[in-house]
């Protein structure tokens, strides 16, 4: 009976993300990116790392869609690239923060005691350092190495607290409801209490937060190019606009240059967003709760 | 009406709009209702969870939030010379709080966490007297009102989370008893209480009703409630009355067969018989059986009870019972 | 209310003594010596000095930068140099302090970032919990709708986008800057008015900013209160609108919401030392920003620690105040 009712939760879950609309527009506007940004992009007949490929500072045209920008980049292809390494970044500092945060979270949730009030204290120092001011300081000193895995990586190891904090509680009460009694009585292992009966619970919130962090990862990459922090070769959407204001684009008339990237990042932040709200309103418990009266009067 | 009535139920329908598979379908919470509360009287409304008691204080309150609809019937309240209607435009301002108040089931929620509790007394002062008053006044009026509840002045001064939960149950009967309304209405005052406070509850509660001449309606599923304070007390099942009288009557001579069954399962202190309750379980609302909504459990059940439904006989002036065996006798 | 002050200000200490030990570890895991990229820049202004000298410059360097001795030497005169509040020379305007740098932009900073956050908070709370309450009135959709846009774009990119239109296209406000080039500051209204007016875009980014994702939350927040039992009684004692909106609604929303700032402050602070850069302001952003550039290891290390006890402390002031606005913690 539990597992059925932690597999249909499952079901339910997908099927609903099926129907909903905001969360398919954004959904789908997302999936566009992502073949963008790492299908796309192999095609691109430049390496983006290189200058003068192109006439400079052409507007946008059939020849050039995005135009050129001063250094002489093809701003199409150069925009796939930064996509890509945006992108890239974007998922491992979501998923990565995540790898490590989720099974701290059920560590400390599920076990209690000592474990779980060191966590606490470390997830609490951690939310109040601020992360970013040290992303920076690590990373004016290995510019040379800090490329798109690295930075990834360091934003992961840096932002593993807050789900922590969020599991953790989801754990706290679902470790009252009867099924976990159940299971300890039945001699279940930790473990397999975990797979088979928490996790579907926790993995709608999981999604939405693999979004948001989405959004906060992409975001410190952005604010990090701007103090200058990347190698010069990667192309990043955030690189992409650094450079087009330390080139002066604005003043030069460049505009396709300073604006394009800002469109698509918006534009990315959107469909991050709407997926989220899609994601958000199957999990608002009023909604649920209605969804799930609906079912049950048969 | 009655020159001593103070509300008059006619025929309530009230039900809960349910959408389901993009069909519209009701939940018939109170089915035709229909009685009389008098000045001055403590009336008890008990009966098995689910059979609308609830529903139908807020019915009374005017409080039709959709998906609760009045479908049919009225609920009129007689103050001085005015008859005023749930349904009039008047009746929020006129009759809410201020003639009849309602106290709703779970007061241990229902104190506004970050507000002290003479800020509550004082907004719901201000909210309903219009002319200025004197902060001072109304403070003394507070404080002389709840020491007259029996609750410390230190009270006052606390935040809700501060208190117990029977002096929060206080608290919120002094709320509702501050304007002095002529009504109140009490959805399981006492319920999560244990008993010796629930039992100063009551006597505050009488006490209230004997100096205020109020009237108070109880709604709770506990007989050893009904007992202790009410005058009269209507039993509900399913949505409907099936019987209403003198509490004693109930207790000492009921005639409907699951009033009797209810009060013989009840314990009494030296009996060492076998208790036995009604088989079976309340009625779906959403389709309730035909006829007679007992007929499914009572162990009297003829063939006119299926079909037809019985409405309430009167057996003496105080005295109605809703069940076609009754009638012949 | 003394187990919450005692766990914060652990906290707190927690916070400083990790960072700042941070702060001193990393540069040295990294293998990277800013002795050595001095010396480097140095050379490349001619072909030969020398070794003598270069010996001696690199003596004198590594006891600027507090390399000499063991890690554990260091590391003991590093918090000594610390809690003196010495950072040494910054390498950007050689021989200034870098104590004397970070406290002519600090001022800069702070401003902006008090005015900026105060009033988005405000602004968004006073806002969403309204909106909250009335969530079917007419203009509360438009308002909901623009704050969904702009809650997407970090303020940096609004802040490019605020430049074009109001600086560019329209000049009404200055590019960038704190003030009007060949100004002599000076408390004079004419001065401050300068001020004001080259704060505007700046400080309008970050407002908009913080206050299209603090809407969405609030708003979120006023719907849940709304539903509360106590909300639902005091509608019951039909206690007037304006009570049930602020004292009820708001300030029961008002809890989550503090907490949330305190969270943010790190977010909310480094934005808008970005912000700085796009604009030249003269705050600590732009500060880090020439640091960077010049590899000027001091003056990095100088931001990065004031930035963390900065934040901290906020942090632990907004824990201070929290007991006024939650009773509950107030009186346990």
């Amino acid at each position: 009976m539990k597992r059925r009712e932690s597999l249909s939760g499952l079901i339910d879950f997908l099927d609903y993300l099926r129907k909903d609309k905001t969360f398919l527009i954004g959904f789908s506007m997302f999936t566009f990116f992502l073949l963008l940004g790492f299908v796309v992009s192999n095609f691109s007949p430049y390496d983006p790392r290189r200058w003068n490929v192109a006439p400079r500072e052409l507007p946008p045209c059939w020849k050039y869609p995005f135009g050129t920008t001063t250094l002489g980049q093809d701003l199409f292809w150069l925009i796939t690239w930064g996509l890509r390494n945006s992108m890239m970044i974007g998922i491992i500092g979501s998923l990565g923060g995540l790898a490590i945060g989720v099974p701290l979270g059920f560590i400390a949730g599920y076990k209690g005691g000592y474990l779980d009030r060191i966590l606490i204290l470390m997830t609490d120092v951690l939310l109040v350092l601020p992360t970013l001011i040290l992303l920076i300081l690590i990373g004016s000193i290995i510019r040379a190495q800090l490329n798109v895995c690295a930075l990834g990586l360091l934003i992961s190891l840096f932002t593993w607290s807050g789900p922590v904090r969020n599991v953790r509680s989801m754990v706290l009460s679902l470790r009252e409801r009867e099924f976990t009694y159940t299971d300890v009585f039945s001699g279940f292992s930790t473990l397999k209490t975990i797979f088979k009966h928490y996790l579907p619970f926790v993995f709608p919130w999981m999604s939405m937060a693999s979004i948001n962090r989405m959004f906060m990862a992409m975001g410190m990459e952005v604010t990090l190019a701007v103090f200058g922090l990347f190698t010069v070769d990667e192309a990043t959407l955030g690189t992409i606009l650094q450079w087009a204001m330390m080139y002066q684009a604005l003043l030069r008339g460049v505009y396709w240059w300073l604006f394009t990237p800002i469109i698509i990042l918006v534009m990315l932040f959107t469909s991050l967003y709407l997926t989220a709200v899609g994601l958000n309103r199957f999990l608002d418990p009023r909604t649920r709760i209605q969804r799930k009266l609906g079912g049950k009067m048969r | 009406m009655n020159i001593n009535e103070i509300i008059q139920v006619n025929n309530v329908h009230a039900y809960y709009r349910v959408i389901r598979r993009a069909k519209e379908s009701y939940v018939r919470a109170v089915d035709g209702v229909s009685f009389q509360a008098s000045n001055s009287e403590i009336l008890g409304i008990a009966g098995e969870s689910g059979c609308g008691k609830s529903t139908l204080m807020k019915v009374l309150y005017g409080l039709l939030e959709p998906p609760l609809t009045l479908l049919n019937g009225d609920v009129i309240y007689k103050v001085g010379n005015e008859n005023i209607s749930i349904k009039d435009d008047k009746f929020d301002e006129k009759i809410r709080w201020k003639v009849c108040s309602y106290i709703p089931q779970g007061s241990m929620h229902v104190l506004n966490p970050v507000m002290r509790i003479r800020d509550h007394f004082l907004k719901v002062a201000k909210s309903h007297l219009k002319e200025r008053f004197d902060e001072k006044e109304i403070y003394e009026v507070m404080e002389k009102h709840i020491q007259s509840l029996g609750l410390p002045l230190e009270v006052l001064t606390s935040f809700p989370h501060q208190l117990s939960g029977g002096m929060r149950q206080r608290v919120v009967i002094a709320l509702a008893t501050f304007l002095r309304p002529k009504v109140i209405l009490a959805d399981e005052p006492t319920t999560a209480l244990d008993v010796v406070v629930q039992r100063g509850i009551l006597q505050l509660l009488s006490k209230i009703q004997k100096e205020m001449r109020s009237t108070i309606i109880i709604v709770t599923h506990d007989m050893g409630v009904h007992a202790q304070i009410t005058h009269r007390t209507m039993i509900m099942y399913a949505g409907k009355i099936v019987e209403i009288a003198p509490t004693r009557e109930i207790f000492k001579n009921s005639y409907h067969p699951y009033v009797r069954l209810l009060i013989d399962s009840l314990p009494v202190i030296g009996e060492k018989r076998r208790k036995s309750g009604a088989k079976g379980r309340p009625p779906s609302l959403l389709n309730p059986p035909s006829g007679c909504r007992f007929h499914p459990r009572c162990p009297f059940a003829e063939d006119i009870c299926k079909k037809k439904e019985p409405s309430l006989i009167k057996i003496s002036p105080s005295h109605y019972v809703s069940c076609f065996r009754v009638g012949r006798d | 209310m003394k187990t919450y002050i005692i766990s914060r200000v652990t906290v707190y200490l927690l916070v400083i003594f990790i960072g700042i030990s941070l702060c001193f570890v990393i540069p040295r895991l990294t293998g990277a010596d800013p002795v050595e990229v001095v010396l480097e820049r140095i050379g490349a202004y001619e072909d030969y000095y020398d070794p003598v000298v270069i010996e001696g410059l690199r003596n004198s360097l590594e006891e600027l930068y507090g390399l000499k001795g063991s890690i554990l030497e260091q590391y003991i005169s590093f918090w000594k140099r610390l809690l003196l509040g010495d950072f040494g020379p910054s390498l950007t305007e050689f021989p200034t302090p870098v104590t004397k740098l970070v406290y002519r932009a600090m001022p800069w900073t702070l401003g902006l970032l008090l005015v900026t956050t105060l009033v988005s908070w405000s602004l968004s709370n006073l806002v969403g919990g309204i909106a909250g309450y009335f969530e079917k009135a007419k203009w509360a959709k438009p308002l909901t709708a623009f704050s969904i846009v702009v809650r997407n774009i970090p303020y940096y990119i609004l802040s490019l986008c605020l430049v074009f239109f109001f600086s560019y296209l329209i000049p009404i406000f200055p590019m960038m800057g704190g003030y009007s080039i060949g100004v002599k500051p000076s408390l004079s209204l004419e001065f401050i008015l300068d001020v004001l007016h080259h704060a505007f875009l700046p400080a309008v980014s970050i407002v908009i900013g913080n206050y299209g994702a603090g809407f969405i939350v609030m708003r979120g927040l006023s719907t849940a209160v709304k539903s509360e039992d106590y909300t639902k009684f005091a509608e019951i004692m039909r206690l007037d609108r304006r009570t049930i909106l602020y004292r009820y609604i708001i300030r029961n929303a008002l809890l989550p919401r503090v907490t949330a700032l305190a969270i943010s402050l790190g977010n909310i602070f480094t934005g808008a030392l970005a912000l700085e850069v796009v604009f030249s302001y003269p705050g600590l952003g732009s500060l880090l920003q020439r640091a960077i550039i010049n590899s000027d290891y001091n003056l990095i290390m100088g931001i990065t620690t004031y930035s963390i006890v900065g934040v901290a402390t906020a942090t632990l002031l907004l824990d201070f105040i929290y007991p006024f606005v939650d009773p509950r913690i107030r009186y346990k």
